[in-house]
């Protein structure tokens, strides 16, 4: 609090000695304030980081030789598996980000006028843990699973032989229904408190300009609601790249998602594998760090505006 | 009726859950007319002005413009532009993408919409905006921006919605200003939805007084000024002298036995009333009809005017405006003169006279 009144530009006292200086300038022991959440990240995360490397580079661990080697990244990097599943990793989350995105701004429109149930109805699902959507699915689509038999039950199939494989299959559906089911009212509630936000004026404006329901969606609706979109489908991304527990329990035997593969060489009999399980999550992290940065500077919209200067000069 | 006018609604209802919010609205508007709907809010004047623009669909009624019904014409095509009470610039657009809008829905090539966004600025003098961000700008600015958006377009008819009430009281002059001067450049029909009677009169030829949902009196700002319909209308303008008389012709007996002529002849149970600025008050006894024997009870000083509260030897009290350099002790024994032009007068059963809000200001 005392902080806050010193940076206050009212306070006569401070008027005249800081006139020239920024009266919103953070003042030093403000950083004090905020040292013990960081350096907590630092340690936990920061820490976490550095000694994952330095195992990689073959500096430390159990078969650490105490020189400098990156035989862990050549092997990971030249290996054909480490690139089907960097392929299987990056399909299964832009797939179920894009899906889930584009549903949950259908979604969100259609429920704006709806009550506050709309928003609670979102949150159901946001408790229950992955594990028990897994077990859930495994239950309902499983070849043995719930559906199968009232199929059966009812005559449409003749076995259960006959149902199609929907977990652990190659086309990862299981993976993707799962994801669905629990990011969509994720990113449908987010996307409502944004909507909800969003003036309905600027609607009323645009068609007195001239809008069809159409333009008017593209031109203001959808450019107001994308801070909101841009931020939901990142943590969609972030999370369904970097998951393990949903693509090992119902993802495709081979190839295997990043983090699964990542696992497996961490628990390999052969303790050289874990230098290169390391490698391959210092790589994952690259990964998605370097594609949300991509993502984030193309949500921009600043090389579109730099696109669109070119085309108009 | 809507043969020689060209804008015009007709029999205009809009009922929200049983409750009508506009009733049975008829209004013609002349070509190039500058009309102000005023009441007060919750009145219907806003959702009138939904259901012409077409945001809202009228439950009975029509609407004409220029001899074609718009009753089904979608909003984007009704060719009437609309500006929100606080400007409402789209954030996430420049000030020239935001001025070239109505032309980009339209299809314009981007080298017009260019041209004529700029000379849209241009005329609400704010050349050289056109890179800045609606964040970057006042209030005023935005508003000026928001004008310029929906003139750009050259609608038949322009609706503003209370477009002065989130501005300065400095900047409310200057802008009523570019408004009736773009208004009269353009020749746009305009219609402006405000609750403020002196803006109403300032802005606009007619003014269409809109109390409940339904349209109370449109005429001329003097007309509702000095000719009011009813008590309601007059209070609404300011009236603060009510009072009950027995007409006989031009004479008038007062509940309370004073004898007052006026210059509009009536019979029977009456309700009359003069403005307050109307009432001369003298210290010294003058020939004349009218003269009322008074005291003065209450004097309070605005800047412009002195409001004087007067009590007559019968018992009446009156509120009396004068010029400031008129100068009276509380207490003094005066005159007040009810010129009998200016003794308007209500027939029939207008609801007893009570005293109104503003008389104990």
């Amino acid at each position: 609090m005392t902080i806050l009144l010193q940076t206050n530009p009212n306070n006569q006292d401070d008027r005249n000695t800081e006139e020239q200086s920024n009266h919103w300038a953070i003042p030093w022991h403000a950083y004090l304030l905020v040292l013990p959440a960081v350096s907590l990240i630092a340690v936990l995360f920061g820490g976490g980081l550095v000694l994952a490397f330095l195992q990689s580079i073959g500096l430390m661990g159990l078969t650490s030789t105490g020189a400098v080697s990156l035989d862990a990244y050549q092997q990971a990097l030249t290996s054909r598996q480490f690139w089907q599943s960097l392929g299987l990793s990056l399909y299964i989350a832009l797939t179920a980000t894009a899906i889930s995105t584009v549903l949950s701004i259908g979604l969100a429109l259609l429920l704006l006028r709806a009550g506050r149930w709309a928003s609670f109805a979102c949150q159901l699902t946001l408790p229950i843990p992955h594990l028990v959507g897994i077990a859930g699915i495994l239950l309902l689509l499983s070849p043995s699973g719930v559906l199968s038999r009232v199929l059966v039950h009812l005559g449409w199939i003749s076995s259960d032989q006959d149902f199609p494989l929907l977990v652990n299959d190659r086309a990862n559906l299981g993976v993707m229904l799962h994801f669905l089911w629990k990011e969509i009212p994720f990113v449908t509630l987010i996307l409502l408190a944004v909507l909800r936000g969003i003036r309905p004026e600027y609607g009323m404006q645009a068609r007195a300009l001239g809008a069809s329901r159409w333009k008017c969606f593209w031109t203001v609706t959808l450019p107001l609601l994308r801070p909101g979109i841009i931020s939901a489908s990142l943590i969609v991304f972030g999370f369904v790249f970097g998951s393990f527990e949903v693509p090992f329990l119902l993802g495709s035997t081979f190839p295997k998602t990043l983090p699964v593969l990542v696992y497996q060489a961490f628990t390999d009999l052969d303790l050289n594998q874990r230098s290169v399980a390391i490698a391959l999550g210092l790589l994952l992290s690259g990964v998605s760090i370097s594609l949300i940065a991509l993502y984030l500077w193309l949500g921009s919209g600043k090389p579109f505006r730099r696109v669109m200067r070119r085309a108009q000069g | 009726m809507s043969e020689t006018a060209y804008f015009s609604m007709q029999n205009l209802t809009k009922q929200f859950r049983g409750t009508a919010a506009v009733q049975d609205l008829w209004l013609d508007v002349q070509a190039g007319e500058r009309i102000a709907l005023l009441g007060p809010s919750g009145c219907g004047k806003s959702t009138t002005l939904q259901l012409i623009a077409g945001i809202l669909r009228p439950d009975r009624g029509q609407i004409w413009l220029n001899g074609r019904s718009l009753n089904r014409v979608p909003t984007e095509r009704r060719e009437i532009a609309l500006v929100l009470q606080k400007g409402l610039l789209f954030p996430h657009l420049s000030v020239g993408e935001n001025v070239a809008f109505g032309l980009r829905m339209r299809g314009v090539s981007r080298a017009e919409q260019v041209e004529r966004a700029i000379a849209m600025l241009d005329q609400v003098q704010l050349s050289g905006f056109e890179n800045r961000k609606p964040s970057e700008l006042s209030g005023g600015q935005a508003q000026r921006v928001a004008l310029a958006r929906s003139l750009v377009i050259q609608p038949k008819v322009l609706l503003l919605d209370e477009p002065l009430s989130a501005l300065d009281a400095s900047l409310r002059g200057d802008m009523q200003e570019l408004i009736l001067r773009l208004q009269a450049e353009t020749g746009v029909t305009l219609l402006v939805v405000t609750h403020d009677q002196s803006e109403s009169a300032v802005m606009a030829h007619r003014i269409a007084l809109m109390f409940d949902g339904r349209l109370r009196q449109v005429d001329t700002p003097e007309a509702l000024y000095q000719n009011p319909v009813d008590e309601s209308v007059a209070r609404f303008f300011g009236g603060v002298n009510f009072f009950a008389a027995d007409a006989q012709q031009h004479r008038l007996t007062l509940a309370e036995g004073e004898r007052l002529i006026t210059h509009y002849p009536h019979h029977g149970t009456v309700h009359i009333t003069i403005r307050p600025e109307h009432i001369h008050v003298m210290a010294d006894r003058v020939c004349g009809a009218n003269l009322l024997p008074a005291t003065l009870i209450h004097s309070r000083f605005t800047g412009t005017q002195r409001h004087l509260t007067l009590r007559t030897s019968a018992g009446l009290q009156l509120q009396a405006w004068v010029p400031p350099s008129q100068q009276f002790a509380v207490g003094q024994s005066v005159f007040a003169h009810l010129p009998p032009e200016a003794l308007w007068v209500f027939p029939g059963s207008a609801t007893a006279a009570a005293p109104s809000p503003m008389a104990q200001v």
